[in-house]
């Protein structure tokens, strides 16, 4: 058995079901498992599934994962001291724009396997930055007003030269 | 209701950015390209200059904040839920981070909550991040400054940390989870006032998850009292004692065995104790730990033979699951005991006096042990009846356990042990040999296993890890090993090639030898999945060399630091 999935723009995957199974909104469109969850049940296959929020090329990342995943299980209990296998940290890489697009996908699919993975991924590209840093790679705007960061300041004592290096 | 109101005025929000966007671009592009002004020209077209000056800088600016603002809107983690942010927060507080001092530290979470506002109420309200702490009777200003979590009476003058603020600030936003404490003792150092301090974290009803002490022999009172503290709730515990001077009758004054087995340890599932002597006849006697995973013992200086340690190895057989033992001396005393069955111990490490561990080898039986580590035996090794009596006792134990051991690391031991061990039927489970000796007075010819021949009776070996200082001529052999094994399983034998290898770093001295032995491992890099020299990793795709930055799915690792 196969299922179609549709991207955002409207390219289709067909998967088998085994690789399907791993995608949890999928699984339950397919099947109708979760009805009380609101999901709309696929009553043909040959119809496909809309996924209206991820695009051709993360899907397709997506579904690489899954792939991998279909005979196995992956890390899924959250225990942050286990370690990913290599092959996983091989596939999410070190770029922090696609791991970030794959982790919003894996949790609008539930895909609690691959949203952990992303999860490590971006702790891994955080590591060893100073907030400086973090800023700057993600596009946040330090918003911290004068009086919080006099006392951020003052609680930091004297390891502020590796937070605000000069 | 309230998330459908807030997306609708933040569609409609949008809408009007686009509107204003699009009269921003069409204004834009209705600007017709100025001229560049090479002269002066008369005072009323200076005065216009100036004005488009101005204006040409003030687009600038905000065009750069339209970029800014475009940044901050659309950037993937402002749309991450609160939840998914924490765990991303939990993986970076397990993270091990290169400092400035180039030593390894746990990542420091105060960085992320110098990001930003939503950063740092995240961070300050996941209780984990903040559930680890160091309190040092004594420690110096270094100290004190690199670590973050150092929260006690550092001798200089600190007042951040001496009126106590980190430590208010880190036991609060660390809430109610259990908390991990790293406890110093230096000799000589007034303890007081750090178990005050824990007995008013306990009082507070904090329970203690982790505990790791780190004493000097002076300062048992205080050792025992911290442990008194924690003995309920503790699940994770390491004990390392130090003596102030050589004398290893130090060791065996004091907390003891007895001090700390003969009392209820309900939680505990991780015991590590360093220095800590096993008395023959305990004072009390043993209580059972129920629920114990992991016992690792440091025995190096004091005199515990296998007589001592059997009564501790017997508390917690039906759930043990790894072993590792570092006996002291070489005890040569035959002594008659019952077998200890281990049905879930997976992992056994052993080190140190000779007789001990056949002694332990010959009464250990279990069924799912897939890892076995012997190395650096102290005695006599070099006489054959004695080696003889290793091998057998190893073969021994792994055909009466009928147990299928994939990691097999002898390390720094006579290859007559690997002669004994490669005939067997237990070799053909073997995935992953450690081998080879490192500075022992071992012939360089008899201290490992014949790699030419003596591979090829492991079958099933995948994975070689060099624990030696290597020569052209060994690394040359090792070639030969890898390139007979492909060639056999490409010719349809049931031999599977060498897919990953690790060794230690060149040791050549001359510049030909160096590069003779780099030539190798090139070669050896090609016919591998994966191979590491020393901090270094074999990159095939791109041949070359990278720092190799651990992981993979290696059956060998190292020990791992279990310090907090």
């Amino acid at each position: 058995m196969s299922i179609t999935l549709i991207s955002k723009e409207g390219a289709q995957f067909l998967v088998s079901k085994p690789v399907a199974d791993r995608i949890g909104v999928v699984r339950d469109c397919a099947y109708g498992a979760d009805f009380w969850l609101g999901y709309a049940v696929a009553t043909d296959d040959s119809m496909g599934i809309t996924l209206a929020n991820v695009t051709s090329s993360i899907l397709s990342k997506i579904l690489v994962w899954c792939e991998h995943y279909k005979d196995m299980e992956p890390l899924v209990d959250g225990d942050s001291n286990m370690e990913f296998p290599e092959w996983d940290m091989a596939y999410i890489g070190h770029d922090m724009n696609q791991i970030l697009f794959v982790l919003e996908a894996a949790d609008y699919l539930h895909i609690p396997g691959l949203l952990l993975l992303a999860c490590k991924g971006i702790a891994d590209v955080l590591d060893g930055r100073n907030p400086r840093g973090i800023c700057d790679l993600l596009g946040i705007v330090m918003d911290f007003s004068h009086r919080q960061e006099v006392d951020m300041d003052k609680e930091n004592g004297y390891w502020r030269w590796f937070l605000h290096p000069t | 209701m309230e998330q459908h109101s807030h997306m609708t005025l933040h569609a409609a929000k949008l809408q009007a950015t686009v509107d204003a966007a699009k009269t921003l671009v069409d204004t834009l592009g209705d600007i017709p390209v100025r001229t560049i002004i090479r002269s002066r020209g008369p005072k009323s077209l200076n005065a216009v200059l100036h004005d488009v000056y101005e204006l040409e800088d003030t687009v600038q600016r905000l065009l750069r904040k339209v970029d800014e603002l475009r940044n901050r809107l659309f950037s993937p983690t402002a749309r991450l839920p609160d939840e998914i942010l924490q765990e991303i927060f939990l993986y970076c507080r397990d993270a091990i981070v290169q400092t400035r001092t180039s030593t390894p530290d746990r990542f420091n979470p105060e960085v992320l909550t110098h990001v930003c506002r939503r950063w740092r109420m995240i961070a300050l309200d996941t209780g984990v991040l903040w559930a680890q702490s160091t309190l040092a009777a004594t420690s110096s200003l270094q100290e004190s400054r690199l670590n973050p979590r150092h929260m006690l009476l550092p001798v200089e003058r600190f007042s951040y940390i001496r009126n106590g603020q980190r430590r208010l600030a880190l036991l609060d936003r660390s809430k109610e989870v259990p908390l991990s404490l790293y406890l110093k003792f230096p000799s000589g150092s007034n303890t007081q006032p750090l178990t005050d301090e824990l007995s008013r974290i306990v009082r507070r009803e904090r329970q203690i998850d982790r505990l790791n002490i780190r004493a000097s022999i002076d300062c048992d009172d205080a050792t025992s009292a911290s442990l008194a503290l924690a003995q309920h709730t503790v699940r994770w515990l390491k004990i390392t004692r130090r003596r102030k001077h050589s004398n290893p009758a130090e060791l065996v004054r004091g907390i003891n065995g007895s001090d700390i087995l003969s009392k209820e340890w309900p939680r505990l599932r991780h015991l590590v104790l360093d220095g800590i002597s096993l008395p023959r006849d305990p004072a009390s006697p043993y209580l059972l730990l129920s629920d114990l995973r992991t016992l690792d013992l440091s025995l190096a200086g004091l005199a515990v033979d296998i007589v001592c340690l059997i009564p501790v190895l017997s508390l917690c057989n039906p759930t043990l699951e790894r072993l590792t033992i570092r006996f002291g001396y070489a005890s040569q005393r035959l002594v008659s005991l019952d077998y200890i069955i281990y049905p879930r111990l997976r992992r056994l490490e052993l080190s140190g006096g000779q007789g001990n561990i056949i002694q332990l080898l010959e009464r250990i039986r279990a069924p799912s042990l897939t890892a076995l580590y012997i190395g650096n035996l102290l005695g006599e090794s070099q006489r054959l009846a004695v080696i003889n009596s290793v091998g057998s006792a190893l073969i021994s134990l792994l055909q009466a356990s009928g147990c299928a051991v994939r990691l097999l690391s002898l390390t720094e031991v006579s290859g007559a042990i690997w002669r004994a061990f490669a005939g067997t039927s237990a070799a053909i489970t073997v995935h992953s040999i450690r081998y080879g000796s490192w500075g022992t007075g071992l012939q360089a010819d008899d201290d490992a296993i014949e790699l030419e021949n003596g591979l090829l009776q492991f079958p099933n070996l995948e994975e070689l890890c060099e624990n030696r200082q290597h020569t052209v001529q060994s690394l040359r052999n090792l070639l030969s090993c890898v390139k007979v094994r492909k060639r056999l399983h490409g010719n349809g034998v049931m031999m599977k090639p060498i897919r990953r290898l690790a060794m230690r770093a060149p040791f050549e001295e001359t510049a030909r030898g160096l590069k003779t032995e780099a030539d190798i491992q090139m070669q050896l890099g090609q016919l591998v999945d994966e191979m590491v020299v020393g901090d270094l990793q074999w990159h095939r795709a791109t041949n070359q060399w990278l720092s190799y930055q651990g992981g993979g799915d290696w059956l060998y690792k190292r020990p791992e630091d279990q310090d907090i």
